[in-house]
């Protein structure tokens, strides 16, 4: 019986192995070529060559639909990343959706699909994943930064604020200018205080004209109006090419009348460059009636009038104008 | 050596500086101007400006919504004079004009108890309810203001404050803007066919959707020359109610929308939060209700400051 046993054992041994080889051969060679196909894509995608990473990485899903979850995972995110660096973000969202749902617990393809969903502005999707994320992993700070980001744009500072101080509370540095972003969201929420200490903070890792900029509004919200016009100046030294700074600056001298005289300035410099400019016309307006000069306040209300647009600075010159006559 | 450019790190920072575009960045002359103005606006003295109104309609749990809304325009700076409000905007109006934090809201929001309501709300009084043709009592819910709120009578709530409710006896609108806040609160969200009427000096009061869905004209009567309404607009197209609560409240939407297409006209103003399907009755869904709420009040807010920097612009310019 023993005999008849190894017998058997030995004969089907034999029988058997030169499968098992080929298996183990055939086996090799697809790792191999799976291992060949992700360092193209790889190179493919370093290179810019986003073509050649879309069609390595569908052959690879094609041939391969069973491989490693972290192969996958790799041919997956690098697809997105190819078809978001070629514009084509609605093939980067269905490409995560469909590696969402081959790997619907990995937390790196959630964070990707979160991404691009809030990248156009479908943000109950993103929260949607967010949470998800947060289900298997409940301080993943990418995840608090995206729902930060989520509430952001929806305008719920308040929910933005909690999200940006629970990443903060997590140690993360980077981006460096998600600090900026969080104390944006106290001072939309009117927590000056708050804002400003956070905005310092977020200084540090970006000083810049906006960072800047954003002390300034802060200051003046708070009724400082010295600090805000330092911080103002800042902002314009910092980057001098920022109109939009420029602009506020003016309007915000042309409200005060002790600086009414360098808005005019200000406006004049802008009127020259271009005499229809609507802002600087209004600045103007706006200076000269708080200098008591009526009549050349409103030669400048005529001058937007007359360009008979329909944007909110004819709009309300319109109605000034209106009111006096 | 493998580059690991597939790192989430990586595809974050892909995105790190997309994803706020047309948000902060890119502002036109109009927005700069128009950022500029609201700022001057709310900080003008309050004799200095319009008096500013907010009424908020009914709505159930969709109603919830108002509290999203509510922290939007309360974030803007909007200066608010004076609140009305309806059955759950009643609720969140009071709330808000006590001072009530959001995060308190909210808190309340996540943790919904049937026992806020009523204590009838248990299997026996459900049986009861079926069988023996005995409505809910609403009492109970009046502790529940009086807890959030503080006894208190609408003359001390830090934003005149006031809401409607019917009396089912005679068809008349109550006011209610003086006295305990609690059981105006209680009678405005006193739906009729679920729980029974509030006996209240002689009247006999109902929900106060019934007759004025919207309370524009309250918070105009009461000294309001700019008035915001801020609306729970359902979608109630896509489901047949399937239940005898559903049939009531959705004869109450459909009047709702018909009472509300007149006061929207009054209103200088309207936000709609377009709260969909969520159900009037699943506190499940409030916190979408919530959610949709800011998001709509937020994408209103720049046209909403516009109508009213134009409707002031005498002020600001004096």
């Amino acid at each position: 019986m023993c005999l008849n046993k190894s017998v058997i054992f030995i004969f089907g041994f034999l029988l058997l192995f030169p499968f098992v080889k080929a298996e183990a051969f055939f086996g090799n060679a697809a790792n191999k070529a799976q291992k060949n196909i992700i360092a193209s894509l790889e190179e493919s995608y370093r290179a810019g060559d986003y073509d050649g990473v879309e069609e390595l990485g569908r052959e690879f899903l094609i041939k391969y639909p069973s491989a490693s979850k972290n192969r996958l995972k790799k041919v997956y995110l690098l697809l997105g990343l190819a078809y978001i660096g070629e514009g084509q973000k609605d093939k980067a969202m269905l490409i995560y959706n469909e590696a969402a749902e081959f790997l619907p617990k990995d937390t790196e393809i959630l964070l990707a699909l979160g991404y691009i969903y809030l990248d156009g502005g479908l943000t109950d999707n993103a929260k949607s994943i967010y949470n998800k994320v947060l289900k298997f992993d409940e301080d993943n700070k990418d995840a608090f930064l995206g729902l930060a980001r989520a509430y952001f744009q929806e305008g719920f500072f308040s929910k933005a604020s909690f999200y940006f101080n629970k990443y903060e509370e997590s140690g993360a540095k980077e981006p460096d200018d998600f600090l900026y972003y969080y104390a944006t969201s106290e001072y939309l929420s009117n927590n000056n205080d708050t804002a400003l200490q956070i905005a310092f903070r977020s200084l540090i890792f970006k000083p810049d004209a906006d960072g800047f900029m954003l002390i300034a509004k802060i200051y003046k919200n708070k009724g400082d109006w010295d600090n805000a016009v330092v911080y103002l100046d800042k902002a314009l030294e910092s980057n001098p090419s920022r109109k939009d700074i420029y602009m506020i600056k003016m309007l915000w001298f042309a409200f005060n009348l002790q600086t009414s005289d360098q808005a005019l300035k200000m406006a004049e410099e802008i009127l020259i460059q271009d005499k229809q400019d609507r802002l600087a016309l209004f600045a103007k307006y706006i200076a000269l009636f708080r200098q008591g000069r009526f009549n050349k306040a409103k030669e400048q209300l005529e001058k937007i009038v007359a360009q008979e647009g329909d944007g909110f600075i004819e709009r309300v010159a319109q109605k000034i104008y209106g009111h006096t006559n | 050596m493998t580059v690991k450019i597939f790192s989430v790190f990586t595809v974050f920072m892909l995105f790190a500086n997309i994803v706020f575009c047309g948000i902060i960045d890119d502002k036109t002359e109009d927005d700069i101007m128009r950022d500029f103005l609201w700022r001057e606006f709310i900080n003008l003295p309050t004799g200095k400006r319009p008096k500013i109104g907010v009424t908020l309609s009914a709505g159930a749990v969709r109603g919830l919504s108002h509290i999203g809304a509510m922290e939007v325009i309360k974030s803007s700076g909007l200066p608010i004079d004076y609140m009305s409000g309806t059955s759950m905007g009643c609720i969140v109006g009071s709330l808000f004009a006590a001072g009530v934090s959001e995060n308190r809201m909210l808190d309340i929001v996540a943790n919904p108890k049937l026992s806020y309501l009523s204590t009838d709300l248990t299997f026996v009084g459900v049986l009861k309810y079926v069988f023996g043709n005995k409505l809910f009592s609403s009492e109970k819910f009046e502790d529940f203001i009086d807890t959030e709120v503080g006894s208190v009578n609408y003359e001390e709530l830090s934003i005149p404050f006031a809401c409607v409710s019917a009396d089912i006896k005679t068809g008349e609108k109550i006011v209610f803007d003086n006295g305990p806040v609690a059981i105006g609160v209680r009678a405005s969200m006193n739906l009729p066919g679920v729980f029974a009427p509030v006996e209240y000096r002689q009247r006999y009061l109902v929900d106060g959707g019934v007759v004025d869905y919207m309370p524009v004209d309250l918070v105009r009567d009461m000294g309001a020359d700019w008035v915001l309404a801020v609306f729970s607009l359902a979608d109630y197209s896509k489901k047949v109610p399937a239940t005898i609560l559903g049939y009531i409240m959705r004869t109450a939407d459909l009047r709702g929308a018909f009472l509300t297409a007149n006061s929207e006209k009054d209103a200088n103003f309207l936000i709609e939060s377009r709260v969909g399907d969520i159900s009037a009755f699943d506190p499940r869904q409030a916190f979408a209700a919530v959610e949709i709420g800011a998001k709509s009040a937020y994408r209103s807010l720049n046209p909403m400051k516009e109508n009213l920097l134009l409707y002031s612009v005498d002020y600001v310019f004096k």
